[in-house]
């Protein structure tokens, strides 16, 4: 046996992943080599330690994560689902926002005084008062908004956000 | 490969805790929409599950979180579930995955790392057995477990933290059994290799071979 495949075969015998055959074969060759004497001790020290930090176990906080989940489930399956409930509101939003950019970009009202301002492209289209000039209203939705409404539309339904405010808190 | 798990089946408990119904009765029930018949499934493996993600995640109440929403997915994936093979693998692979995914998107935001330092500044979890003891040996090794690679760690983790056999592993992540034990034996190397170098080979203040030992076949 070389050491190159008795060293493989140190790493796996030392936790008892290797077949009997093996052992007696991976003995003959410790018993002949020092080189490899040294390193079969150092797996073992290494296998030690895992074994001494796996009996440091947690313990599980609450004792059934099943009613909360059971509820989960019952509310998924009555009501519409989350995904299409809120793509609904973000389909909604979106129609809104468009909307309201649109009428702002059409009307020439005395009222109101829509301006593009370069600075501000990426943001959305700024709305002054004319009472106000230059004193910036938020406009109503940012165009981040809007993209982050319909990235969250788009996102596939069972792979939603881990911490989402429907999770129980377990304490 | 599954001959060899069903095989194990009947000797190893750490994937098939088996009481009551089997496992694949009680997934043909929940598919038929049988509530209970999932809880029973649920109530079997949760802590199972929980332990394992804790490994990985270090935080019992995320592990907990992470652990409904595994059982979440599985019931949504149910129809998609190959009734011949064993529900628990099938289990454990979507949670393993869904644990290292969270992980991932962790540490791309650049506030965890997979088996992170976190222990550093953290004050003792209640959930572990004896916290004051078990911290500076944990501290180490995860240390030391975050030099090797993932896939490695992940074989490594599986195996000598939680007591999956090589099969197991295999069947969890869907690799070759031989490839589980090819990354088992590098894992194994490593972890010694980088323990030698930080430590010598000599064991921490609180270590004692005997203990370890003896507490081996507990999980
Ligand atoms: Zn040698």
């Amino acid at each position: 046996m070389k050491c190159k495949t008795a060293k493989h075969q140190m790493a796996l015998a030392v936790g008892e992943d290797l077949a009997p055959a093996e052992i007696q074969e991976l003995q003959r060759h410790l018993q002949d080599c020092s080189n490899c004497q040294q390193t079969w001790e150092q797996h073992q020290c290494g296998f030690a330690v895992l074994q001494h930090s796996r009996t440091n176990e947690a313990r599980p906080k609450s004792d059934s994560v099943w009613p909360m989940l059971s509820q989960r489930l019952r509310e998924r399956d009555a009501g519409p689902q989350r995904g299409e409930f809120n793509g609904w509101i973000a389909a909604l939003a979106v129609t809104a926002a468009c909307v309201v950019l649109f009428v702002f970009s059409l009307e020439d009202s005395p009222l109101l005084v829509v301006r593009r301002q370069s600075g501000v492209s990426s943001g959305g289209t700024m709305v002054t008062s004319p009472d106000n000039s230059g004193q910036a209203v938020r406009p109503l939705l940012r165009r981040d908004e809007v993209r982050t409404m319909r990235s969250y539309n788009a996102a596939p339904k069972v792979d939603g956000s881990l911490r989402d405010p429907k999770l129980p808190v377990t304490e | 490969m599954m001959t060899m798990l069903e095989h194990e089946a009947q000797t190893d408990e750490s994937l098939h805790e088996s009481s009551g119904s089997s496992d694949a009765r009680l997934v043909e029930a929940a598919r038929r929409g049988d509530q209970a018949a999932y809880g029973e499934l649920v109530q079997r493996y949760e802590h199972r599950l929980a332990r394992v993600i804790h490994r990985f995640v270090h935080d019992m109440d995320m592990a907990e979180d992470l652990a409904q929403e595994t059982f979440l997915k599985v019931y949504e994936r149910l129809e998609q579930f190959d009734s011949s093979r064993r529900f628990g693998p099938w289990l454990f692979r979507i949670g393993v995955n869904l644990t290292l995914d969270y992980l991932r998107r962790k540490k791309r935001r650049g506030r965890w790392s997979l088996f992170t330092d976190r222990y550093k500044d953290k004050a003792p979890d209640p959930a572990v057995a004896d916290p004051r003891k078990a911290l500076d040996l944990q501290q180490e090794v995860q240390k030391v477990l975050q030099m090797i690679p993932e896939k490695y760690r992940v074989v490594l983790a599986l195996r000598d933290l939680e007591n999956f056999s090589t099969s197991e592993i295999a069947a969890v992540l869907q690799r070759k059994e031989a490839t589980i034990r090819w990354r088992l034996a590098e894992a194994r190397h490593r972890f010694q290799y980088y323990w030698g170098k930080r430590h010598g080979t000599a064991m921490p203040e609180n270590f004692t071979p005997s203990e370890s030992a003896e507490s081996n076949d507990e999980v």
